[in-house]
C-alpha cells in the first residue's frame, strides 16, 4: 500500500453553541492512502461533512491531530493551509458552489489565478479540461444557465484543473438525477484510476458502489469499514 | 443627527437673512453711500459729509420722511466715566433724534419720543447699563463723556432680538456737538464725509426717483468743492442689503458676506441630503429583510395600498423618533456650537421654539419622505412568489440604488473635504503671504480725544521712545496694513496740472520707516539743511497709474501741498496697506516733518516698534506708567498690529472651520450608512469567498476581493466629486485678487481621507470576512 497521504489521530470537533457543545466527531483516526478512493456514509448529522472538511483542510479538528503529507497542519498557518489547498486539493461540492457572476470558463480558471499559473499556460489547461469533459461549447454562459448536470460537471472540471492529488466530494450527486449522478461518478471513478485519491462523502450507495472503501460514521464515531473493489 | 446639523447650519443662516429686517420702515429706509471718482481711482464710502443729511431733509420734502445721521468723530474709542471708573468705548456715536422713528430698536427704559432730543441726552444698551450700573435702573444716570462732558442716561436698549449691521453700544444726542461746538465746525465741510447716513423715504416713492434728483445738490456750488462735484455720485443702499451685500469704504463695522449664506446654505442641504440618503439605505436594509413578510402578506391578501399604508405608519414613527433624537441632539450641540461661532461675526441666536420645531419637523418629513419612498414602492410593488422565495432580480436592482446611494454620499462627503483643503490652503496662504512690511513686534495705541490735546502726543511719544524696548515710535491717522482714508492730492506732470484725485493714503510722521521696513526703490537727495515740510511717498501702483516706467523717472513728478509744490521724495514697494483681500492701488504715504501739532487731527494711533523678543507684560506696565504720567483720564488701549491682521481673515478662517466640522459629520455620517452597506455586502460574497478560499485564496487576498467592491465606488465618486468642487472653488477663487492654485494636494486630501474611512469603516466586515471559516458558508445552499 502506499505511503499515507492524509492521517487523522485521535479527532474532536466539537461546535460551541448558545445552550451545549456539539461534539461532531469522538476520537476519528483514519487514514487515506495515496489512490485511495474513499467514501464516507452516514446518517445526516453523523459527522461526514465535517470530516471532509478537517480531511481537506478546510476545518481544524478541536484536538487531535492531521498529517497531510507527514506534516501536521494542525499547528501550521492558515495561510500555509491555503498554499497547500491550492496546490493538492480539489473540491467537488454537493451545491456546485459555482460562483455566478463568473462564467464557465472563469469557474474554472479560478483555482489557477490562485495557483499563479501565467495566463498562457491557464488557457491550455483550461481548454484541455474542457474538451476532456466535454463542456467546451459552454465556456461563456454563466453557471445559471446550464443544467445541474452540466455545473457539476463544470464543478469536476474546476476541481481537476490543477492536476490536484486529492479530490474532496461532498455529496456530487446528490443535486442530480441518476443518470447526470452515473456521469459523474464514473468521472471520478476514471480520474481515481488515473491516480487521484479521491475522499467523498456519500448518501447514496449507488455513488458508494464506486469507492474502494466504505467508511461508516455514527454519532461522530467510526462504526464500519469495508474495503470494495468496486464495480 | 443630519436633521440637528441641518437645523442649526439654518438658524444662522436665518439669523444672517434677518439683518435689519425689523424695523417697521425697514423696506423704505436706505443708507446714502458717496462714491468717489477721479481717473479710476477714489473712494466707496459709506459715509457721507456731515451735512448732507439734513440738506437732503430740507431739499426733498416730498421724497423724504426722515434722516438720522450716526458720527463718531473717526475715533478708535471715546472715553467714559463713571465716578471713579473710566471705559474707552469703541462703539460710540451721536445720532438725530429721529433714530427712534427709523430704527425700531425696544427701548427698556425711557422714551422713544424725546430719548434723543435734548443735548447731553445718551442711550445706552442693556449690557453697559449693566456694566455701568449693575442691576440698578440707568436711567437718569449720569455718566462723563471725554472727561469735561456730563451725559444723562435717557434711555436703555435691549438689541436682543434685532440684528442690525448698526453696531452701536452707546448713542448721543446728536445736539450735544453743539455743545462741544464741534459741528459748527464740521458742517460746511462737503469733503470730510464722516457721517453714517440713513433716510426713510415717503410711502409710494421709490429710490430712482430720489437718485435721478441728486444731480441738483451735486451742482450745488455752495456744497461740493469744484474739484469734486464732476466725480461725486450718491446712491441709496437699502438697508436689508447691507449686511449681507455692502463691502464699501469705511463701513459701520465689519459686515457679512452673502457668499458664505450661499456656502452654509449648500452645506446645509448636502448634511441634510446625506443624512436622508442614509436613513434611506438603512430602512431599504431593514426592508429588505422584510421581503419574505411582505410575501406572506401579499399572499393573505394584503393588497398595494394597505401595504403602502403599513410602511408610511412605520416610516412616520421612525421620522418622528428621528425628529425627537434631533431636538434633544441640538440641545446638547447648541451652546457648543454657540462658542463655537463666538468671534466670528457668525451668530446661532436662541431659537424660538415655534422656529425650531418647525425647522426639525420640516427637515424631518423630508428625510422620512424620501428615505421611505423607494423601499415604499419597491417593496409593496412585490410580487407574492417573489417575496417567498426570495431571488428576485429586484435584489439586483436593489442593490445597484444603495450602491448608488453611497456614491451620491461619498461625492457630497469628497466635495465638502475638497473645498475644505482649499479654503484652508488659501487661508494659510493669505495668512503667510509677504504683505510686504513685517507687522510683527508692532504695538498700535489709539490715542482718542488724547490727540487734541496741546502737545500730549509729542510727550508720549518721546516717553514711549525713551524705553529701552522700544526701538521707534511714530503716529499716524489710521492703522497701517488694516484700514487707511483717502485724501485728496493734486500732482504736477510736466508742468501740467492733473485733476485733484482721492488717493489712499496714511498720515504719518518720518519715524514710520523705523517701525515698518518698507523697501525703497528710489528717492529723492537731499541736503541735511533742506528738510521739506512734509513729504509725499508713493507705492510702485502709483507710478504705473501715473504712466511712469521704472521708480526714478517718477522722482521728477511734483505734487502740490498746503506748504507749496515739492518733488516726490521716494518711491516704495509695493506693499498691503490694506488686508490682503484687497488689491493693491496707488497709494501715498504723507509723512509730516513740522507742524505736528497743527496736524494732531492725524494723530489717532501711536505706532510702536518694540524690540523683539522683549517681555511684553513688562513692557505694558512701563507703557502704561508713562502713559498716566500724560494722560490721566484715559485707560491705554493697545493691540499687536499682526493680531489686528489676522482678524480679517476671521470669515475665512471660520469658513474653513465650519466647512470642515460639517465635511467630518458629512463623513462620519455617510460612514455610519456604509457600515450598513459593507454589512450587506460582505454578506452577499460569503459563500463566493468560502468557494474561493477552498481553491486557494488566502486570507489577506480575500480581503483585498471584499474591499475593492468599496475602492469602486470611491472611485466612482471622485469622478463626479473631484470636478464639481474643482469648479465651485474656482469659483470662490476668484473673489481674492491673490489665490492659491488647487493643487494635487485637494485631489489626495479628499479621495485618500474618503478611502482610509471607508477601509476604516468596512475593514469590520473585511477582516471578518477574511478570516471567516469558509466551512460555514460552503454547507449554506443554493
Amino acid at each position: 500500500m502506499n505511503a499515507p497521504l492524509i492521517q487523522l489521530l485521535n479527532i474532536n470537533k466539537a461546535y460551541k453553541n448558545v445552550d451545549d457543545d456539539t461534539q461532531a466527531l469522538h476520537h476519528v483516526t483514519m487514514n487515506i492512502h495515496e489512490g485511495e478512493f474513499v467514501c464516507i456514509m452516514g446518517p445526516s448529522g453523523c459527522g461526514k461533512s465535517t470530516l471532509l472538511n478537517i480531511a481537506g483542510l478546510l476545518d481544524l479538528p478541536t484536538e487531535g491531530e492531521v498529517l497531510f503529507k507527514g506534516e501536521n497542519v494542525v499547528k501550521i498557518s492558515s495561510r500555509k493551509r491555503a498554499q497547500l489547498r491550492r496546490d493538492y486539493v480539489g473540491f467537488v461540492f454537493q451545491s456546485f458552489n459555482l460562483i455566478d457572476d463568473l462564467t464557465v470558463y472563469e469557474n474554472i480558471e479560478l483555482p489557477l489565478i490562485y495557483q499563479q499559473i501565467p495566463p498562457n499556460e491557464r488557457k491550455l489547461r483550461v481548454e484541455k479540461i474542457m474538451d476532456q469533459l466535454q463542456i467546451s461549447h459552454k465556456k461563456r454562459v454563466f453557471p445559471n444557465q446550464i443544467s445541474g448536470g452540466l455545473q457539476q460537471r463544470v464543478a469536476v472540471a474546476r476541481a481537476l484543473v490543477s492536476n490536484p492529488q486529492l479530490i474532496l466530494a461532498d455529496e456530487p450527486t446528490g443535486n442530480l438525477d441518476s443518470e447526470r449522478g452515473r456521469e459523474v461518478m464514473e468521472l471520478l471513478q476514471m480520474l481515481n484510476e488515473m491516480g487521484t485519491t479521491i475522499l467523498m462523502v456519500t448518501h447514496s450507495t449507488a455513488a458508494s458502489d464506486y469507492a474502494s472503501r466504505v467508511v461508516h460514521l455514527f454519532d461522530g464515531q467510526i462504526v464500519t469499514e469495508n474495503l470494495h473493489k468496486g464495480r | 443627527m443630519g436633521i440637528a446639523f441641518f437645523t442649526l447650519l439654518v438658524l444662522v443662516v436665518q439669523y444672517e437673512l434677518s439683518y435689519d429686517a425689523f424695523h417697521q420702515s425697514a423696506d423704505r429706509t436706505y443708507r446714502v453711500v458717496e462714491i468717489i471718482d477721479t481717473q479710476d481711482i477714489g473712494e466707496r464710502s459709506a459715509s457721507v459729509p456731515i451735512g448732507l443729511g439734513p440738506t437732503l431733509k430740507t431739499l426733498y420734502p416730498n421724497y423724504i420722511d426722515q434722516s438720522v445721521r450716526f458720527f463718531n468723530h473717526q475715533a478708535y474709542s471715546h472715553v467714559i466715566s463713571i465716578s471713579d471708573k473710566k471705559y474707552n468705548e469703541n462703539h460710540l456715536y451721536f445720532t438725530d433724534d429721529d433714530f427712534f422713528k427709523v430704527f425700531n430698536f425696544p427701548l427698556m427704559e425711557g422714551d422713544k419720543e424725546t430719548a434723543l432730543s435734548e443735548p447731553g441726552a445718551v442711550v445706552i444698551t442693556k449690557e453697559l447699563a449693566k456694566k455701568y450700573f449693575g442691576e440698578k435702573s440707568a436711567l437718569g444716570k449720569k455718566i462723563l463723556y471725554e472727561k469735561k462732558h456730563y451725559l444723562k442716561v435717557t434711555g436703555v436698549i435691549d438689541k436682543d432680538n434685532c440684528p442690525s449691521h448698526l453696531d452701536f453700544e452707546i448713542l448721543v444726542s446728536f445736539s450735544t456737538l453743539l455743545i462741544t461746538n464741534r459741528e459748527l465746525f464740521y458742517k460746511e465741510d462737503w469733503v470730510w464725509n464722516p457721517c453714517w447716513t440713513y433716510i426713510t423715504l415717503k410711502e409710494d416713492v421709490q429710490p430712482e426717483e430720489l437718485e435721478a434728483d441728486f444731480e441738483i445738490l451735486l451742482q450745488d456750488p455752495t456744497k461740493f468743492p469744484e474739484y469734486l462735484r464732476d466725480y461725486v455720485e450718491l446712491y441709496l443702499q437699502p438697508i436689508q442689503e447691507i449686511h449681507l451685500y455692502s463691502d464699501l469704504d469705511f463701513e459701520m463695522s465689519p459686515n457679512g458676506d452673502y457668499m458664505y449664506i450661499y456656502i452654509f446654505s449648500a452645506i446645509a442641504i448636502m448634511v441634510l441630503l446625506i443624512a436622508a440618503i442614509n436613513f434611506m439605505n438603512l430602512s431599504s436594509v431593514r426592508y429588505s429583510t422584510r421581503v419574505r413578510e411582505v410575501g406572506i402578506r401579499k399572499a393573505i391578501g394584503a393588497n398595494q395600498t394597505e401595504l403602502i399604508n403599513q410602511f408610511i405608519v412605520e416610516a412616520s414613527i421612525l421620522s418622528i423618533l428621528s425628529m425627537f433624537g434631533a431636538i434633544v441632539f441640538l440641545e446638547l450641540l447648541f451652546t457648543f456650537v454657540q462658542d463655537f461661532l463666538s468671534n466670528s461675526g457668525f451668530v446661532l441666536r436662541d431659537a424660538d421654539p415655534q422656529n425650531l420645531f418647525l425647522l426639525v419637523g420640516l427637515s424631518g418629513l423630508f428625510v422620512g419622505a424620501l428615505s421611505s419612498f423607494y423601499p415604499l414602492f419597491y417593496l409593496s410593488g412585490f410580487k407574492p412568489l417573489e417575496g417567498l422565495h426570495d431571488t428576485s432580480p429586484k435584489g439586483y436592482q436593489q442593490k445597484r440604488f444603495r450602491k448608488w446611494s453611497v456614491i451620491t454620499q461619498f461625492i457630497i462627503s469628497m466635495f465638502l473635504l475638497f473645498s475644505t483643503y482649499v479654503a484652508k490652503r488659501q487661508l494659510d496662504f493669505m495668512k503667510d503671504s509677504d504683505i510686504g512690511f513685517k507687522p510683527e513686534n508692532i504695538v498700535m495705541i489709539p490715542m482718542g480725544e488724547v490727540r487734541f490735546q496741546s502737545n500730549n502726543f509729542e510727550r508720549l511719544k518721546d516717553k514711549f521712545a525713551s524705553l529701552p524696548n522700544v526701538e521707534s515710535v511714530t503716529g499716524m491717522d489710521e492703522v497701517l496694513g488694516v484700514w487707511v482714508q483717502n485724501y485728496p492730492y493734486t500732482f504736477i506732470k510736466n508742468d501740467k496740472k492733473l485733476p485733484s484725485a482721492f488717493f489712499a493714503s496714511i498720515v504719518t510722521y518720518p519715524e514710520v520707516f523705523n517701525v515698518f521696513d518698507f523697501q525703497v526703490l528710489a528717492q529723492n537727495q537731499r541736503n541735511a539743511n533742506d528738510i521739506p515740510s512734509r513729504e509725499i511717498w508713493v507705492n510702485e501702483k502709483f507710478i504705473h497709474f501715473m504712466g511712469f516706467e521704472t521708480p526714478e523717472e517718477a522722482l521728477d513728478l511734483k505734487v502740490y501741498t498746503y506748504y507749496g509744490y515739492q518733488k516726490i521724495s521716494g518711491v516704495l514697494k509695493d506693499f498691503h496697506y490694506e488686508p490682503i483681500h484687497k488689491p493693491i492701488e496707488p497709494f501715498i504715504i504723507d509723512v509730516n516733518n513740522k507742524y505736528r501739532l497743527l496736524n494732531s487731527f492725524s494723530n489717532k494711533f501711536l505706532a510702536l516698534k518694540i524690540k523683539k523678543g522683549s517681555n511684553w507684560n513688562i513692557l505694558e506696565k512701563q507703557l502704561e506708567l508713562k502713559w498716566t504720567q500724560v494722560v490721566e483720564y484715559r485707560i491705554m488701549d493697545t493691540f499687536f498690529l499682526k493680531d489686528k491682521i489676522e482678524d480679517t481673515f476671521k470669515k475665512e478662517e471660520q469658513l474653513a472651520k465650519v466647512s470642515l466640522i460639517f465635511s467630518i459629520i458629512g463623513v462620519i455620517i455617510a460612514n455610519m450608512g456604509l457600515f450598513g452597506l459593507s454589512s450587506f455586502i460582505t454578506v452577499r460574497k460569503n459563500k463566493e469567498i468560502a468557494i474561493r478560499k477552498a481553491l486557494g485564496m488566502e486570507n489577506f487576498q480575500a480581503m483585498i476581493f471584499v474591499s475593492k467592491e468599496f475602492f469602486v465606488l470611491v472611485g466612482s465618486a471622485c469622478l463626479v466629486a473631484w470636478p464639481t468642487a474643482y469648479l465651485a472653488m474656482k469659483l470662490w477663487l476668484d473673489n481674492f485678487p491673490k489665490a492659491v492654485n488647487i493643487d494635487i494636494g485637494a485631489y489626495i486630501f479628499s479621495g485618500g481621507l474618503t478611502l482610509l474611512m471607508t477601509m476604516l469603516t468596512v475593514s469590520y466586515h473585511v477582516v471578518k470576512t477574511g478570516i471567516k471559516n469558509p466551512v460555514e458558508d460552503l454547507k449554506a445552499g443554493v
